[in-house]
């Protein structure tokens, strides 16, 4: 029984992420966590675009917010995001990294201490490598790990820095991937 | 290396010590984020591990401000979340002919965020109307932004943006603010002169009740409870009707919540009853 979903993604993602919450079973068992990289200074729009056709709750969470199952938490415009215990979510402001804020990998990393071989990774399309460190991070706890094919993306720099690290469970064009996902959530 | 794994036994052997050696305590923060900064000081390389670390600080061989220096964390641009700058300017251009507007800052590491009132106080003429008191919990950010700190010159693209969001009508030319030295641009030293600045944290409270406290995106290192009692002191020096900026991502606990009315939840700004 996983834990936790977690998907990063950047350039080209937002589709493909459209389509997996769309896919997601309304009583989904495990919270999602939405890593993507979007423009720092516009922080309205973004959510309630995923929510036209998520069938889970998609919410940009505030400091500290207990996370919950069946809901999807997109990492805020400008902060980063962790998990702690007691189930919470933590936001920071640290400085960028990858030029990115939210980094995928400091939350991948941060995702894969906590839930450990209980999570489940997807790292989508994206413009640059931020993500791939932290795929190799949940490889190493033994967490499920999905890279779209990159042949699939629309831009496949993050999902070809994956490869060049780890060797994951899966890679899967965007239709194998949500399938892949209904199997393990089940 | 993000986060350091640390165990139960290592996280009360090192609390011990701070609180013993440097007088400072791990308990205030969020475990994840003590794990975040416990990556970082092995990763500069001050420790190898985290037993050299223990030695180290049982030995005090690292001083406090440079310890200090891994907890705290900057705003890397000016102006972050316009919206919420905007609502300030609006806010301080209806109390103008009000005698003197004090805003505290009750913990700045933060350049960045306190450059951006300073700029924002320029622009609108307000710079001798407005006290800005700042609380600088160490020596070495006393003299950094007490005197002439330098920005690097890639942030400004991302700062003039921001500051093009406050809608000013007044055009964002480097020089009007910063001086340029090469590689690097500094804020004018004649902008922070008017600066009252306290040596020390949140608990040490400016003389005076103040009419806005900009305290954003600091509690997001601490715990719930440090949290609810740093905004419970902060409240007590925040005139009634005083204004509290705290993080867009940031939320008043219920507690925190009967001194407060919201005014805008998603830009962080509450009015204190």
């Amino acid at each position: 029984m996983y834990k936790a979903l977690i998907i990063g993604g950047s350039a080209g993602s937002f589709q493909v992420v459209t389509k997996i919450l769309s896919s997601l079973d309304y009583k989904l068992q495990v919270p999602v966590f939405l890593v993507l990289h979007r423009l720092k200074h516009v922080r309205k729009g973004f959510v309630e675009s995923l929510n036209i056709k998520s069938k889970i709750l998609v919410k940009e969470p505030y400091d500290k917010e207990n996370f919950k199952k069946g809901i999807a938490y997109l990492a805020p415009a400008n902060y980063h995001m962790y998990f702690d215990y007691g189930n919470r979510i933590n936001l920071s402001t640290e400085p960028m990294i990858n030029h990115s804020r939210p980094s995928i990998d400091l939350s991948f990393t941060a995702a894969a201490y906590m839930f450990q071989n209980k999570l489940i990774a997807v790292i989508l399309s994206g413009a640059n490598k931020d993500g791939a460190k932290g795929m190799k991070v949940i490889s190493e706890f033994g967490g499920v790990t999905i890279v779209q094919d990159p042949r699939d993306c629309q831009v496949d720099t993050m999902t070809k820095g994956t490869l060049d690290l780890i060797k994951p469970n899966y890679v899967l064009d965007r239709d194998g991937i949500v399938v892949k996902l209904k199997q393990l959530l089940k | 290396m993000e986060f350091y794994e640390v165990t139960v036994k290592d996280y009360r052997i090192i609390n011990e010590i701070l609180e013993e050696n440097y007088n400072f305590s791990l308990n205030d923060y969020a475990t994840i984020y003590v794990r975040r900064v416990l990556a970082k000081i092995i990763n500069s390389g001050i420790a190898k591990n985290l037993q050299d670390l223990h030695i180290k600080l049982y030995e005090k061989s690292i001083e406090k401000e440079e310890l200090m220096s891994f907890f705290w964390v900057e705003t890397t641009e000016l102006f972050r979340d316009p919206s919420v700058w905007r609502f300030l300017a609006k806010f301080l251009k209806k109390k103008k002919e009000i005698l003197k507007t004090r805003i505290w800052f009750p913990l700045c590491v933060d350049r960045m965020e306190l450059f951006s009132l300073l700029i924002l106080l320029k622009v609108l003429g307000l710079e001798k109307t407005v006290e800005v008191i700042v609380n600088i919990p160490i020596g070495k950010y006393f003299n950094e932004v007490g005197s002439n700190f330098v920005v690097p010159y890639k942030l400004m693209e991302v700062s003039e943006g921001n500051f093009r969001r406050l809608e000013l009508k007044t055009p964002f030319v480097l020089e009007d603010f910063f001086e340029n030295n090469g590689d690097f641009y500094s804020i004018k030293t004649s902008f922070s002169t008017a600066v009252k600045y306290i040596k020390g944290l949140e608990t040490q409270k400016p003389k005076r009740s103040v009419n806005v406290i900009m305290y954003r995106n600091r509690m997001l290192y601490y715990t719930l409870s440090k949290s609810i009692d740093i905004v419970d002191t902060l409240s007590e020096s925040l005139l009634h009707g005083g204004l509290l900026f705290i993080g867009v991502n940031e939320r008043l606990l219920v507690y925190n919540e009967n001194m407060f009315s919201a005014i805008d939840v998603n830009d962080g700004i509450y009015k204190r009853k």
